[in-house]
């Protein structure tokens, strides 16, 4: 192997890139050529020099920056349940003064608001949290059902 | 890391964080050596972190988040070189002495490489010896044939082995 031919493909070689016989072409090219063998080591070299940027990285809470900005950008259609679901509470808690069953249910709705408000922070749009947000309404819906049956029975009579 | 990748795609913020906290060395290496000043590099690196939050749904083969994480700093940094071909550039990796532990003969040397080498060479080289990424990872990630990929190494190691010997 001549040396213009080694040194094209030196870079190869240094990265295990060149097939098993040219490899050794290569390597027993440089093991011969003095020239050839200085031009690899600048080579490695260069490769540890390069390697020292892996020291360097962004400045200290980096992460935090960026987390803290990903969760103010929250997808909004999944944070927009948890306060209907407050009002919904309130609309029970006027209506049902008195029913110890609707005092609970605001009560649940009133606490599952503020649960659901902070495991978003944490997991945003995972498929446990839209699961919740289902049952919620669906318990929502059901209360609702509840109240106007009272509603109907007392305008009845 | 797989599985890191895999619950942050389905939403966990968490995972993501530990992502962020396992990429932001490598992915800073890279928009820094593109851009050339720490405050641009750290810019580019947060908006890469984010756009890849956004998209991370699209991501269909968990195994390449690597290489389309290292696609969008790429992506991102190039556009970035481009408005600024318009501004005064600044630094010039000069934050680097502020930055690293390291001798002071190797941060000359790493300086002057850097500031001598174009966009594409400082790129291409930082793909494969900090990000480690394979030939055909480095193609895939710059949109450009293997045959390329190769030259392009080979060029920028030349150069930069000229540019070392300039004055001793
Ligand atoms: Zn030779």
């Amino acid at each position: 192997m001549r040396c213009e031919e080694a040194r094209s493909l030196l870079s190869e070689y240094l990265d295990g890139m060149l097939d098993e016989e040219a490899g050794l072409k290569v390597k027993l090219h440089i093991k011969e050529c003095a020239v050839c063998m200085r031009q690899y080591d600048d080579m490695l070299e260069e490769r540890r020099l390069i390697g020292l940027m892996a020291g360097i990285g962004p400045s200290a809470g980096f992460t935090e920056r960026v987390m803290s900005t990903i969760r103010e950008s929250l997808n909004p259609y999944l944070v927009l349940p948890v306060p209907l679901m407050g009002i919904f509470a309130l609309v029970f808690m006027g209506l049902a003064m008195g029913q110890a069953i609707y005092r609970l249910l605001s009560i649940y709705l009133t606490v599952a608001s503020g649960v659901i408000t902070s495991v978003l922070k944490v997991y945003s749009n995972s498929i446990f949290v839209q699961a919740e947000i289902i049952s919620m309404l669906a318990i929502t819906m059901i209360a609702l059902i509840f109240l106007f049956d009272r509603l109907l029975k007392g305008a009845g009579r | 890391m797989e599985e890191l990748v895999r619950r942050a795609r389905d939403g966990d913020i968490k995972a993501f964080e530990g992502l962020v906290e396992a990429y932001k060395n490598k992915g800073f290496a890279l928009s820094y050596s593109i851009l050339g000043d720490r405050y641009s590099a750290e810019d580019v690196l947060q908006e890469a972190f984010i756009k890849a939050w956004r998209s991370l749904r699209s991501l269909r083969n968990i195994s390449a988040f690597n290489t389309w994480f290292m696609r969008i700093i790429i992506n991102l940094s190039y556009n970035e070189v481009k408005k600024r071909r318009r501004e005064v550039s600044i630094d010039d990796f000069e934050d680097l002495v502020a930055m690293v532990n390291m001798g002071a003969e190797d941060k000359v040397d790493i300086q002057k490489a850097l500031k001598s080498l174009s966009v594409d060479h400082r790129a291409i080289l930082i793909l494969r010896e900090i990000d480690g990424l394979s030939y055909e990872e480095i193609a895939d990630v710059l949109g450009i044939p293997l045959g390329t990929v190769k030259s392009r190494i080979n060029a920028a190691r030349m150069k930069m082995r000229e540019i070392l010997k300039e004055e001793g």
